[in-house]
């Protein structure tokens, strides 16, 4: 073909070529750079909303940490841990059965730790059985002495025989004592922070005030710590 | 007084005008639609390029606080330890046991006449009683206060009496099971 056969068909036909060109190169656009570039820009905005607000929640719950006071925290924990240790605490127990038995007017003759049960995925126990020597009148009070201590313990049984004295019966009570161990990490980063509720700040104040007025428990406290120095090691 | 117009141009002339000004009429749409699209196209790039930029900041804005809650993990492990202790805390702590209920249920209703022999409470909270009176109507009040549902404070479902005897000394001798509810 020639240039001049070219030069006269364009002539003609220009008229479409204009059109078929601007078309063209329009579709060429919107194919390669605003459809993909238009899509993932809305995509992406989904991401930016997840970050901005993972960014929000991160740097919030860093805020909430940094102000609780670490030695308040770490009197709290060890305070709950006195209430409900990470393992077995048969010389507490021991010390803080003594004191309840004694404040309701009774003597311990025997003691004997039993094997432990699960009452449920968080909560274990083991029993103690304690033969006490001490007015029946008295019994409810160390019933409700014993549930009501700042350490949990529960009464699982009760029993007695052959009263013949109401003033020194013989009574024979089986008690769960509950622990749990501590595992070794709660939650990761982007945990949502538990808040401590009014009941927990309540219950917390309750420690405080039955432990620091048992003071058996405090003498045996001071004598060797309770539980580990940091529990997550 | 009349204007005479007299069109003296040869019909070709005018057909290659007509075609002129079409051409430069879809020649000038071209160029606007090829604009406007050539804008869009340079809008959502600029759009992107500022959208990847706030998504970077985004991004390391989160990492240092990511790095901030790092550091922070023990705080936030005691808080989690402690509000863990206090649920269970929480659960128990002051709340009495079925079988303490039950057991104070029992020495309340208790009357003074009324000597206990031996009195059990299983883990169930099922309370056992062998009594003595030498009143036969303590006896019955006392079985009359724990069938009550305002003195039992609606905590007994059922009593089983299994013995009652009287002996030669005059002393009712009471043998009674109560389950909880």
């Amino acid at each position: 073909m020639k240039k001049e056969e070219i030069l006269k068909l364009y002539s003609n036909y220009k008229i479409f070529l204009y059109p078929l060109v601007t078309a063209i190169s329009s579709l060429i656009l919107i194919v390669l750079v605003i459809y993909p570039q238009a899509t993932k820009l809305l995509g992406n905005q989904t991401a930016q909303q997840e970050i901005s607000k993972r960014s929000n929640f991160l740097e919030a719950k860093a805020q909430t940490l940094e102000n609780y006071n670490q030695e308040d925290l770490n009197n709290k924990v060890n305070l709950s841990l006195t209430a409900y240790p990470d393992d077995k605490d048969f010389a507490n127990a021991i010390g803080l059965l003594q004191s309840l038995t004694a404040q309701s007017g009774f003597s311990i003759i025997s003691l004997s730790f039993g094997g432990g049960t699960s009452k449920d995925t968080n909560v274990q126990s083991y029993s103690i059985k304690l033969d006490l020597l001490g007015p029946l009148k008295n019994s409810s009070i160390l019933v409700d002495n014993i549930e009501h201590s700042p350490r949990l313990i529960k009464v699982s049984g009760i029993e007695t025989s052959s009263v013949r004295d109401p003033n020194s019966a013989t009574i024979s009570v089986t008690l769960e004592v509950l622990y749990s161990a501590v595992v070794n990490s709660y939650g990761n980063v982007d945990s949502p922070l538990p808040e401590l509720s009014d009941k927990d700040q309540q219950v917390l104040a309750t420690l405080k005030s039955s432990v620091s007025s048992l003071p058996q428990v405090q003498a045996t406290a001071a004598a060797s710590p309770r539980g580990k120095l940091n529990p997550f090691e | 007084m009349q204007k005479l117009s007299i069109d003296l141009l040869p019909a070709e002339f005018k057909q290659a005008q007509t075609k002129k000004s079409k051409l430069y009429k879809i020649q000038s749409i071209g160029i606007v639609v090829v604009g406007i699209v050539g804008f869009l196209a340079s809008l959502v790039i600029i759009l992107r390029v500022l959208q990847s930029q706030k998504i970077l900041q985004l991004q390391s804005r989160a990492q240092e606080a990511e790095q901030k809650v790092s550091n922070l993990k023990t705080s936030q492990d005691y808080l989690f330890l402690l509000k863990n202790r206090l649920t269970t805390i929480n659960q128990y702590l002051g709340v009495s046991s079925k079988q303490a209920q039950m057991y104070n249920v029992v020495e309340n209703l208790l009357p003074p006449t009324v000597s206990i022999n031996t009195i059990s409470v299983s883990r169930n909270g099922e309370v056992s009683i062998l009594a003595t009176s030498s009143d036969g109507e303590s006896l019955d009040l006392f079985l009359n206060s724990l069938l009550s549902k305002d003195k039992n404070e609606d905590k007994i479902k059922e009593i089983s009496m299994d013995n009652l005897s009287r002996g030669k000394d005059g002393i009712y001798r009471l043998t009674v099971n109560i389950k909880p509810r």
